[in-house]
């Protein structure tokens, strides 16, 4: 379990954080999203230790990131947004170089070093070196560093950005094997629909500030649907019918209509009616979390 | 946490940086080992030459062995020059007023011997001389460093007037100027003794080592000779010399009698060498006496017996002091630019994975700050006890295979332990501004700092000191400014070494201010360097 409790930052005269406070409990994907800028990171490398706070605290299993670093770092893995090592080393020497300050005899470091990059799909690349690693090689890499001592809390730092679908793919699966084993995975991202996918719970965050906690369910609800509808041709006629269901934006032959204030099958239904052809016409969902997104930044009310 | 240590210090040690810095410091112990080798060489001699010549009508006939001062038959190259000279040899300069009338080149293994056909104008009365270089393993050295060294290795007589007929064997020699030392406490001599109707001719060297005697002797029989050494007797005697016999013993009584001789074998105190029966060289070498300083060489031949006393003191334990001397002298150099090797060091270990952030990936790891500062500062410190054990190892073996001279064990203890706490402060001093300061610019102040303190201070204070208070000013504040230097306790070791071995001192050190100044240079920046990394930001 990962609890922030009233963290503060300050980076000279930029608050970084305000008071922040949010749990990820055991078996849960807590998304943290905000724009970039907004202190998700401070808050990741507070939470991990790497960064001391000016005030608050963080407790990983109920160990003091700040008083018991050793005993808390023990109990959280971390998969930065873009890892950097010491670029000399090669994977294998590196992860053993690590693994011994997780208490590992350096002969238990490669053994297990071995097992964990070939289980991230870095087999092949153990004997390379780190400065000839991919994006998102390095963090894979980071991956099979976190998973030393099979730890209980998970905490991924924008993890999906500058990866290819086979990446994403990836670490999405990791997550939700991670949750299903009964982890606590903190998942930070900037794009609502990635973290909503797979987390139970998203953390909004602007300006160093919790904006809101909403459960997943509670994000499909408050985030409507806009309706995409392509025709053949659009003509003030089909604009007016349409503005009886809601707003509209037109580009082209399509036509956005943001929260539609009938069932899509009779909005649909008219269409066809009216005699107008209809080459789309699809639920697009990821305007709606958008726009769910900048009214919470915007303090608005949802 | 002790497997970090051992990881960061392995990649410490085992970088190419490092490496290189460490062979090139190893070749330039090795490279020590035999500056000291040509310098003792040079100045002690550390080959010697056993011969004579003969000269009959117009042929000169050059024999001779030639050993180091361990006792070792050495081959080489001889070269012999024949001058001719237009002044009395009395008065002659070395060399000048001579004009060389005839060369000769041999190689040899064990025995030189080789005969130059001279081409004399004057051959009733000529103002002869002889020259021999030697080059062996040792001469050669000696000779390829330059011409000053080539004395060590020239081995040259003069000659009064020729030797006429073996019925007169007094043969006048004028010691050359290249044999007024003798080699180090080696009883060395020849004696020509006249027995009946023959001459016999006797060289000997006897070189006492730690453990054993090492005897050279040189016997040629019925021959008017001039043997080519610098202390000669002319001794005649009476008495067979059918057979030569060698006996050798430890004590201070000389043997005057067969009778006493056959007394002194029965209660073993002598006992036989060699048995010489014609012309013959001897090696020969016999168990030292544990406690004995003195000992004895008795040549028999027939009724005649001479014996010839002579003190025991081992070449090894008079080498120590001029050996230990220069090694620790000739440490100074490496010394004096093994700290780039430790500014680099921190730069790898500190500044720059902290100027690209790397660190903070190492943090999150189950340790704290404190242990990453104290786990890269342990790496630095076991490299520099390796790098300096490793090279004070290297020249102190190299030192001892070459001039197989004994290096107090101690002295050779007390170097590693400076010159590693030494490098201990020099890595704290730069691991320090590691903390403080990223990449690049690490580098520049770090390289400005060891400019600074190692060379730029010594001569600004000395530029300073002649300004304000003339040349007598300087030594006061050369005196001053030596503690403001992290390897200052190497300094003081080695000055410490010098004055036990030679009783005099060049520079004065304060003990207390020695260690008081080590342990400052060690912890001010270690605290300085804790002070700013458990607040500075590790991400990139």
């Amino acid at each position: 379990m990962i609890e922030i409790r009233g963290v503060s930052k300050r980076f000279g005269r930029v608050v970084a954080l305000d008071r922040v406070s949010f749990e990820v409990r055991n078996g849960e994907v807590v998304g943290y999203v905000g724009p970039n800028g907004a202190g998700k990171t401070t808050t990741i490398r507070i939470a991990v230790g790497v960064l001391p706070p000016d005030a608050g605290d963080v407790y990983i299993d109920g160990y003091s990131v700040l008083r018991e670093k050793a005993l808390a770092s023990s109990r959280v893995g971390w998969v930065p947004e873009s890892p950097i090592f010491e670029q000399e080393f090669k994977a294998l020497d590196y992860f053993t170089y690590l693994a011994t300050y997780k208490g590992l005899s350096p002969s238990d470091a490669r053994r297990l070093g071995r097992e964990l990059l070939n289980e991230v799909g870095l087999g092949d690349a153990a004997n390379r070196k780190l400065s000839t690693f991919s994006q998102g090689m390095k963090k894979r890499f980071a991956l099979a560093v976190s998973m030393i001592g099979d730890p209980l809390n998970f905490i991924f730092d924008e993890v999906l950005s500058g990866l290819d679908p086979q990446g994403i793919a990836f670490f999405r699966g990791v997550v939700e094997e991670f949750r299903r084993r009964g982890k606590a995975v903190l998942f930070s991202s900037h794009i609502l629909t990635e973290v909503q996918m797979i987390a139970q719970r998203v953390v909004f965050i602007n300006r160093g500030r919790i904006v809101g906690v909403y459960t997943a369910d509670e994000i499909a609800r408050l985030a409507s649907p806009a309706l995409r509808i392509r025709l053949k041709h659009v003509d003030e006629n089909v604009k007016n019918l349409l503005t009886r269901f809601g707003s509209i934006e037109v580009s082209e032959n399509t036509v956005i209509l943001r929260e539609p204030r009938a069932e899509p099958s009779k909005i649909l239904e008219e269409l066809v009616k009216s005699g107008y052809s209809v080459e789309e016409f699809r639920i697009s969902e990821e305007r709606c979390l958008e726009e769910l997104f900048m009214k919470l930044i915007k303090g608005e009310k949802v | 946490m002790r497997s970090a240590i051992s990881i960061d210090f392995k990649r410490s040690l085992v970088r190419p940086a490092t490496l290189i810095a460490l062979v090139l410091f190893m070749l330039l112990g090795i490279g020590i080992s035999y500056l000291i080798l040509q310098v003792f060489a040079a100045v002690t001699r550390a080959v010697g030459f056993l011969g004579y010549y003969t000269l009959t009508n117009s042929t000169i006939t050059i024999t001779g062995v030639a050993y180091s001062i361990w006792g070792e038959k050495l081959g080489g190259e001889a070269v012999i020059h024949i001058e001719n000279c237009t002044t009395s040899l009395a008065e002659a300069v070395w060399r000048e007023n001579c004009v060389k009338i005839a060369e000769a080149r041999a190689s040899f293994t064990e025995l030189l011997n080789t005969s130059i056909v001279l081409r004399l104008e004057n051959a009733k009365a000529p103002n002869l001389r002889v020259r021999i270089n030697v080059s062996t393993w040792y001469g050669a050295l000696a000779i390829r460093s330059g011409e000053g060294f080539e004395v060590s290795t020239a081995f040259a007589t003069s000659v009064d007037r020729s030797p006429q007929a073996p019925t007169s064997p007094t043969v006048r020699i004028r010691p050359p100027r290249a044999f007024v030392e003798p080699v180090p406490a080696s009883p060395f001599g020849s004696k020509l003794f006249k027995l009946r109707d023959e001459t016999i001719f006797v060289a000997y060297q006897v070189i006492p080592l730690r453990d054993v005697l090492k005897f050279f002797i040189f016997i040629e029989r019925n021959l008017s000779v001039a043997p080519l050494l610098q202390y000669v007797v002319v001794l005649e005697g009476a008495g067979s010399c059918e057979n030569v016999e060698v006996f050798y013993g430890y004590g201070n009584e000389t043997v005057s009698s067969v009778n006493e001789l056959s007394e002194a074998v029965a209660r073993g105190e002598l006992k036989p060498l060699a048995n010489i029966s014609t012309t013959s060289i001897v090696y020969a070498e016999a168990p030292r006496k544990a406690g004995e300083s003195k000992a004895l060489l008795v040549l028999r031949s027939g009724s005649s017996v001479y014996t010839e006393v002579f003190n025991l003191v081992d070449i090894q334990s008079l080498l120590k002091t001029p050996v230990t001397t220069a090694m620790v002298s000739q440490l100074s150099t490496p010394t004096t630019f093994l700290p780039v090797v430790f500014l680099y060091l921190a730069y790898v270990l500190v500044a720059k994975p902290r100027a690209v952030g790397a660190l903070e990936f190492v943090l999150s790891m189950p340790v704290t700050r404190r242990d990453i500062y104290a786990v890269r500062f342990l790496a630095g410190v076991l490299t520099a006890i390796t790098v300096s054990g490793v090279l004070v190892a290297v020249t102190t073996a190299s030192t001892i295979a070459m001039l197989k001279a004994s290096v107090d064990l101690t002295h050779v203890a007390l170097l590693w332990l400076g010159l590693a706490i030494s490098l201990i402060a020099t890595y704290s001093l730069f691991y320090m501004l590691s903390t403080a300061l990223r990449g690049g610019s690490y580098l520049a102040i770090a390289i400005l700092a060891y400019i600074l303190l190692w060379f730029a201070l010594p001569i600004a204070a000395t530029a300073i000191a002649i300004t304000i208070g003339g040349v007598s000013k300087v030594a006061e504040v050369s005196n001053t400014i030596k503690y403001i230097n992290p390897q200052v306790l190497f300094s003081y070791i080695t000055s410490y070494i010098l004055t036990q071995l030679t009783g005099e001192s060049s520079v004065h050190y304060d003990a207390v201010l020695t260690a008081l100044s080590t342990a400052l240079w060690i912890a001010t920046p270690l605290a300085l360097g804790w002070a700013v990394f458990r607040k500075t930001n590790l991400s990139s």
